[in-house]
């Protein structure tokens, strides 16, 4: 079983499509965060922890639920709230025009 | 001076422990590190130090990575400090390629100087290089239209050029405040006074280095250029050198980009020997860089000319005024009728330039020629 599928059957659905950083975001890694501006109110976006990986995955287009259980697994947390948080983050991010959708 | 007695030992505890912030990450660095963490009232001064001098990235990697010793406490200070000095970054990396964007769609041509640039291109860790304003080099025949466009922006023009033409022929340049209050430097040159007017713009122009921020390709000087122009801001751009222009030159000297050759030739036709002897130096010694290299060991060994000091003095002296920068510049303009309408800018300048400066044209020749003079009086 893939790690996809793994996802879906903890996780019981998958976000489709993909999910990429917007290409003309202007942000910074800092030692333990991701410094962004939302490009499209210029506020301050500061990802930690779990938010700050899920940036540095999405340098190329991923599944959300295949991020959330890798660092399930990599940090020993529940598939299931590691999803569902960033989910919602990823949402978030997606709505201030930090993350885009991946047709291909 | 030997690296291995840094004159920042002569300065404050907090002057020191910044030299020691601003050389950290460099492995050819003498300066040691605090044992253990500052106590409170001392870090405290430290931390302010480092907001100032814009080295909360030298310092937030530093504890980080734990050769900085701090308490937690300290470290949220830090990290806090930086994500602060970092957001305000990337609002002014927006307001560069906003005003780029808006450049070159009037045809003016511009050179990302100093912060972004430096940033993406000379530091391993980009968020290292913090930086407080935006700072652009556009041709002289561009400028005027440069100016226009900022204005149609919003950007407010702090201080007016002394007569028509002279921004576009004699001027390091302006400065700008945005409609949001964040600064933007309009160069024509590096700096003011005579070494920015002996400075060969055409090479300055004659290639670039691109580099991308949100996506959007900019251009840089040329490395060797950029280095140069590294030295000249260390060593010029404020009477009190600034600590992260200092390690700028460390960083691009020590980056391996450098074609020597091309920088000798370069600092020899514009006459910058004695600026790039004294950024090296400074910067060798202030970040205590063990490292010798062919330019370190030529800077130690240089002596400036009787030309050469007194030009330094108007850039070092602490209560050198822009007047006495301006009038040393007269005897770097190679043509007699340029000498004439730089003079006439300056000492019968436009009424709007007067406005809140000199109370008249009498006492302002006044004030240049007495800053000026050699031999003149060195206050008490």
């Amino acid at each position: 079983m893939s790690l996809p599928d793994l996802a879906l059957d903890v996780v019981g659905y998958r976000s489709e499509p993909r999910l990429i950083r917007a290409g003309d975001v202007l942000w910074r890694t800092v030692p333990g965060a991701v410094v962004l501006l939302s490009p499209l109110d210029h506020d301050a976006v500061v990802l930690c922890g779990p938010g700050a990986e899920l940036w540095e995955e999405l340098a190329e287009p991923r599944h959300v639920e295949e991020v959330a259980l890798d660092l399930a697994i990599r940090y020993g947390a529940p598939p299931q709230v590691v999803t569902h948080d960033l989910l919602v983050l990823a949402q978030d991010l997606t709505r201030r025009g930090l993350l885009r959708q991946c047709q291909v | 001076m030997p690296p291995s007695a840094p004159s920042t030992r002569r300065g404050s505890p907090t002057s020191v422990l910044a030299a020691k912030v601003a050389a950290a990450g460099l492995p050819g660095s003498l300066h040691d590190r605090p044992d253990a963490p500052l106590h409170d009232r001392l870090w405290e001064r430290l931390l302010d130090r480092v907001r100032e001098q814009r080295l909360t990235g030298l310092l937030a990697s530093a504890v980080s990575t734990g050769s900085w010793p701090a308490t937690d406490e300290q470290y949220v200070d830090v990290l806090e400090a930086h994500v602060r000095a970092t957001f305000e970054v990337l609002e002014l990396e927006h307001l560069l390629l906003v005003v780029v964007d808006q450049l070159a769609a009037a045809g003016v041509d511009a050179r990302v100087l100093k912060g972004s640039a430096v940033a993406h291109l000379d530091y391993p860790q980009t968020h290292e290089r913090v930086f407080g304003d935006v700072d652009l080099l556009v041709r002289g025949a561009d400028f005027d239209r440069a100016v226009e466009t900022l204005v149609r922006l919003g950007y407010h023009r702090r201080f007016p050029q002394p007569r028509r033409g002279f921004d576009s022929r004699f001027s390091k340049g302006t400065s700008f405040v945005s409609p949001d209050g964040f600064e933007l430097d309009l160069h024509r040159t590096f700096v003011m006074g005579p070494f920015g007017l002996l400075v060969d713009l055409d090479q300055v122009w004659a290639e670039h280095q691109p580099f991308t921020v949100g996506g959007q390709s900019l251009a840089a000087l040329a490395p060797d250029v950029r280095f140069l122009h590294a030295c000249f801001h260390a060593a010029l751009g404020d009477a009190v050198p600034r600590l992260m222009p200092q390690r700028d030159v460390v960083q691009l000297l020590l980056g391996g980009s450098l074609d020597m050759n091309v920088v000798r030739e370069l600092m020899s036709t514009w006459r910058a020997q004695a600026v790039v002897a004294r950024a090296v130096t400074l910067a060798w010694e202030t970040l205590a860089v063990a490292d010798v290299v062919a330019l370190s060991a030529w800077a130690q060994r240089y002596t400036p000319s009787a030309q050469e000091r007194r030009y330094l003095k108007v850039y070092t002296d602490t209560r050198g005024s822009y007047a006495a920068k301006e009038l040393a510049a007269l005897s770097a303009l190679p043509r007699t009728r340029d000498r004439v309408a730089f003079l006439h800018a300056l000492v019968l300048p436009e009424r709007q330039y007067l406005d809140g400066r000199h109370a008249g044209r009498t006492e302002r020749l006044r004030r240049a020629l007495m800053t000026v003079r050699p031999g003149a009086r060195e206050g008490p």
